[in-house]
């Protein structure tokens, strides 16, 4: 393959790559990327023979008055990234079926290289990880093939005895390979480095966003059924999406799918959606080791589980923390220091249990949950106005429904065996369905009455109601269950389609009971163990390590990092291990203040200067030295030594048009017996100064020659 | 500016030269718009990228560092140019690595005047313990005296980014002719029929023959004449006739007073004479010169060695500025002229080649 098609075809690659990251962020549409991704991937390798002047001419009014269009748009629209995101890759696209010279060649790659940061902005997910890898590969051997080009072009030009044409250049790069193999392997090698080289870097370089221009970092997932109202129904888009939304990991005790997630819970229901009576909140208090309590007055004995919930951003007002059942109290990761600012790190609670956490919208969480299964939710009494929220009917229910609570429940009076025998009523005379229809007016009715199918908010609202219909106190929760065992993460992922409903009925001295009325067969997660779902959840535990460690890697990380390297005793904190304290970071903010750093910095500027000195001291080199003139070799300084000699013993002074061997012959003409050692002279002040002829010799040697035509011209 | 350019070539301090190209500027300059976008987003991927331009850039370093490592570059020495015409300098580069070659290196001469135009040699890729040989073509805008200061040994390996050199510092002067116009035909326009040359009706060493006499020793045996043998087996030399000396002398103006004449008139007429003198001796002249101001003058005398005299004092001769009065005199006076033999020649600024 010749140079010319090798080059073309990886500056195409290249550019496919960069457009690819642009495209897979979800903020173009596919009609818009798919033609400007083949236009990227043909035009590179068509070969135009050009009117140089006229094309070169066209191609600036169409770049200009693309700009002026691009302009327009993106200020009357507003959306100055997109449209000038646009504007790079069409002229991109455009400047792809030019490419002559080299200097085409890079503005190609430049226009590239603006895309891949417009992706960084635009495409923070594992695609952008996955495609920058290919792209610093062929980015790479693209510069050095131009690198490679630059070379050959301007040899040809240089070699030809007249004006050579474009076409003569290119038509002879073209006819050639150039590459030299060992130059590919080298390509290898030092894309590999950049990529290392680069990731250092990341790791190293100090977050210090001042967040002027901040950017949403992910695009927050969106989830019905988890807002301050939640419309009958509203779940069954969700069901159907296997979008992951939280990942669960094990860190005290087991945990197996399906699971349970609590989310949030629901009281008021008007017959058509779901809502909390009360959305006051308030602060949940720290125990000594800085873990929020759930109920302060239920510290944490050491026999709970603990969980680590990595969760999604997830769209919404207000962040939901979720957490198995009977959650007892919540913690930041160990090495958060956010924990330790209370304005960025805090958990609410309000009066049924929930909790949330204040923080900037669509940003991920990362959290411990601590949970006790044996232990019940709190309150264990309710006060009378708790309990009217929970006895709470919609206006205009349906009588046949009290009627079909009563029937079932008959003459049991005990809150927990009413629930059972609703919960068998529903698992044998309900079926699950998430396409069923409902008429609109009351679909509750209609699916308890007359439909009898629905999705797991039909089964938990209508166990609900019944329940208070029958003076029970109960209430809708929302959350997670089901779930599926990533091993290559070891975590526990649950996904859209995982969102669930229930029942939570209230028992005296209990607290509230957890009952599940939506038939068992609806769980998910039960996902054929195949090759794809392997890879699926390999791709998703990479998934999580490119959020966690590089989408959101930050300076509590990097602080907890360097922390530890000050005192190696400690490590990186984990799970259970002190946290950092204010105390800890002052203290070490102290010593740095200790550090006298003006007295630093100038010992270290004289440690720099008197290593150069000494450095030349050591290598033998003249400290003085005429700067103007660089450095004088000893021959060079003989030479010029035996040149005054000669000029003022004899008068011989060398013209300007003699060369130094010439000189020499004619000093040997006037003086036969100097010529020999003046000509050896000659020799070696060629050979160090031109880098040809016989061997520098000894400066010992040179005296003595130095010395010998000295002697022998005063001698004449 | 210049001169702090020149400071920082020559100087010992700095060993590695370094120039941005196009390439390289506009990238480090996405790079510190990179680095401020991160800084203040906050966004990790920014990061990213910033990082992955800062490495680019440090191999890109490392890398062309590597590559200049003992390398040494050599050159055959140039001793005269002719202005405005490439002069092509043999120079090379050897690369003394034991295992590993240099790629994109280019050689060239430094030269302390700015305004020569220096095209370097180039080579791909020098392998190890090889040396690559080529040409540096220089181009020198005018006459005069050039210094080379040292030979620079460049390298924009492996990203184009930069170009990074070494300078071997070292000593040498070019001297620069004055453009020769190809005009051979240049004297026939001033010379009449039969001043070109004769001969003079005596034995000589001229190319027509003058007659055949006795051969004796030290004559040349290759004129031996083959036709004729005298009694007794005695064998004959051609004899040649003594050419006419050809000789001409050209007058060269070297003073101006700005009014009447410029520098730039008599760096054209500097030019005409020369080119004027070097079409002279090619023809066979014996050519002698002499500046108006009588600073310079050179015996007429023929050949080669008498070519590089005339060129060599023509670059080197400068120009003095006298009153206008002076210059008037010397366009009146021709008398200066008279006492030369042979024919005279003044090279006018304002009238081209004059005989006088």
């Amino acid at each position: 393959m010749s140079f010319d098609r090798l080059h073309r075809l990886v500056s195409s690659a290249t550019g496919v790559f960069g457009i690819s990251i642009v495209a897979l962020s979800g903020e173009f549409p596919w009609y818009q990327m798919v033609p400007l991704m083949l236009a990227l991937a043909v035009g590179p390798q068509v070969i135009i023979t050009r009117e140089e002047k006229a094309l070169s001419n066209a191609l600036n009014v169409f770049a200009v008055v693309s700009g002026l269009f691009f302009a327009y748009l993106a200020f009357s629209t507003w959306n100055l990234l997109y449209y000038s995101l646009l504007y790079a890759i069409v002229l991109s696209c455009v400047k792809g079926f030019f490419l002559f010279q080299r200097n085409d060649f890079m503005q190609f790659y430049v226009l590239s290289f603006l895309q891949c940061i417009a992706g960084a902005v635009i495409n923070p997910g594992l695609s952008f990880g996955v495609l920058i890898i290919p792209y610093v590969l062929g980015l790479t051997l693209c510069l050095l093939m131009s690198n490679v080009r630059k070379w050959a072009e301007g040899t040809v030009r240089f070699s030809a005895a007249k004006n050579v044409s474009e076409k003569d250049v290119q038509s002879w790069l073209r006819s050639k390979t150039l590459l030299p193999g060992h130059l590919l392997w080298l390509t290898v090698g030092l894309s590999v480095s950049t990529f290392l080289v680069s990731v250092a870097f990341f790791f190293l370089f100090p977050r210090i966003g001042m967040g002027f221009f901040a950017y949403q970092k992910r695009p927050p997932v969106s989830m019905p059924g988890f807002a301050e109202t939640v419309e009958l129904g509203s779940m069954t888009e969700a069901l159907d999406d296997t979008q992951v939304v939280m990942r669960v990991k094990p860190v005290i005790g087991d945990l197996e799918p399906p699971i349970r997630m609590r989310g949030q819970s629901l009281d008021f229901y008007d017959g058509q959606k779901w809502s909390k009576t009360t959305s006051s909140v308030w602060p949940l208090k720290t125990d000594q080791q800085n873990r929020f309590l759930v109920e302060p007055r239920l510290p944490l004995d050491g026999s709970e589980k603990v969980v680590e919930v990595y969760l999604e951003p997830i769209s919404g007002s207000k962040h939901i923390l979720f957490a198995p059942q009977t959650p007892v109290g919540f913690e930041p990761p160990a090495n958060d220091l956010r924990a330790l600012r209370p304005e960025k790190w805090r958990f609410y609670r309000d009066v049924s249990g929930d909790v949330v956490v204040t923080g900037p919208p669509s940003v991920a969480l990362l959290y411990y949950a601590y949970y006790a299964e044996n232990r019940a939710m709190t309150p264990l009494f309710l006060s009378d106005s708790h309990r009217r929220d929970y006895l709470q009917l919609p206006e205009g229910l349906s009588s046949d429904i009290i009627m079909l609570a009563r029937e079932i429940a008959g003459d049991e009076r005990d809150p927990e065996e009413v629930a059972s025998r609703l919960v068998r009523f529903f698992h044998s005379q309900f079926k699950y369905s998430l396409h069923s229809k409902h008429d609109e007016s009351d679909p509750l009715a209609d699916f308890l009455l007359r439909n009898r199918e629905g999705h797991c908010e039909f089964f938990a609202s209508g166990m609900v109601v019944m329940l208070r219909a029958l003076g029970i106190p109960a209430r809708l929760v929302t959350g997670f269950y089901g779930g599926d065992r990533n091993e290559y993460g070891n975590y526990v992922a649950l996904r859209k389609s995982d969102a669930h409903s229930w029942v939570e009925v209230f028992v005296e001295g209990k607290g509230f009971v957890t009952f599940d009325p939506t038939p068992p067969v609806f769980v998910r997660g039960r996902v054929p163990r195949g090759v794809f779902s392997h890879i699926s959840m390999v791709i998703d535990a990479v998934r999580l390590f490119w959020y966690r460690w590089v989408v959101e890697y930050s300076l509590d990380k990097q602080i907890d990092f360097l922390l530890g390297l000050a005192a190696p005793s400690r490590k990186v904190r984990g799970f259970g291990e002190p946290k950092i304290t204010i105390g800890e970071i002052r203290h070490a903010i102290a010593k740095v203040k200790e550090i006298p750093w003006s007295a630093a910095l100038v010992c270290l500027l004289v440690g720099v200067v008197a290593f150069y000195f000494v450095r030349r001291l050591v290598r033998g080199e003249g400290i003085w030295h005429r700067v103007n003139r660089g450095k004088v070799s000893p021959v060079v300084a003989m030479y010029r030594y035996t040149l005054k000699i000669l000029a003022k013993e004899k008068g011989l002074r060398r013209a300007l048009h003699e060369t130094q061997l010439e000189f020499a012959k004619r000093v040997g003409n006037v003086c036969p017996e100097a010529q020999k050692p003046l000509l050896e002279l000659t020799w070696a002040y060629l050979g160090t100064v031109f880098g040809q002829g016989s061997q520098v010799a000894e400066a010992k040697d040179l005296k003595q020659l130095v010395t010998e035509i000295e002697e022998k011209i005063r001698s004449q | 500016m210049q001169s702090l350019r020149k400071f920082f070539w020559r100087s010992s301090f700095f060993p590695r030269k370094i120039s941005f190209s196009r390439e390289g500027k506009v990238f480090v300059l996405i790079s510190l718009g990179l680095g401020f976008a991160a800084i203040n987003t906050g966004n990790n991927l920014v990061y990213l990228v910033f990082s992955l331009s800062l490495a680019m850039i440090v191999l890109s370093g490392l890398l062309s560092e590597w590559n200049l490592r003992k390398l040494r570059p050599h050159f055959s020495p140039l001793v005269r140019a002719e202005a405005t015409k490439p002069c092509f300098v043999e120079i090379g580069v050897e690369n003394d690595r034991k295992r590993l070659p240099a790629f994109s290196v280019q050689v060239r001469l430094l030269f302390e005047e700015d305004e020569v135009d220096v095209l370097p040699m180039r080579a791909l890729e020098v392998r190890p313990c090889e040396k690559a040989n080529g040409s540096c073509i220089l181009k020198f805008p005018r006459r005069g005296v050039f210094n080379i200061y040292g030979v620079a040994v460049t390298t924009d390996f492996p990203f184009s980014f930069f170009e990074k050199s070494v300078v071997f510092p070292t000593e040498a002067e070019v001297l620069v002719h004055p453009r020769i116009k190809d005009e051979a035909h240049l004297p026939s326009l001033y010379l009449a029929n039969g001043e070109e040359g004769g001969t003079v009706g005596k034995s000589g060493h001229g190319t027509e023959i003058f007659g055949v006499r006795e051969f004796r020793d030290g004559d040349n045996p290759r004129h031996k004449s083959y036709k004729r043998i005298l009694p007794g087996g005695r064998e004959l030399v051609k004899e040649f006739e003594q050419e006419a000396k050809k000789a001409v002398f050209v007058m060269v103006f070297d003073i101006y007073d700005e009014k009447l004449l410029n520098k730039d008139d008599l760096e054209k007429a500097l030019e005409n004479a020369a080119s004027f003198c070097v079409s002279l001796l090619r023809q066979g002249f014996h050519v002698g010169l002499k500046t108006v101001s009588g600073r310079v003058e050179v015996r007429e005398g023929r050949g080669e060695s008498q070519m590089w005299q005339i060129l060599d004092s023509l670059s080197i001769l400068d120009f003095l500025r006298v009153p206008s009065n002076q210059v008037e005199a010397v366009f009146e006076d021709k008398s200066h002229l008279a006492q030369y033999e042979g024919l005279a020649f003044l090279v006018h600024p304002r009238f081209g080649v004059l005989r006088v």
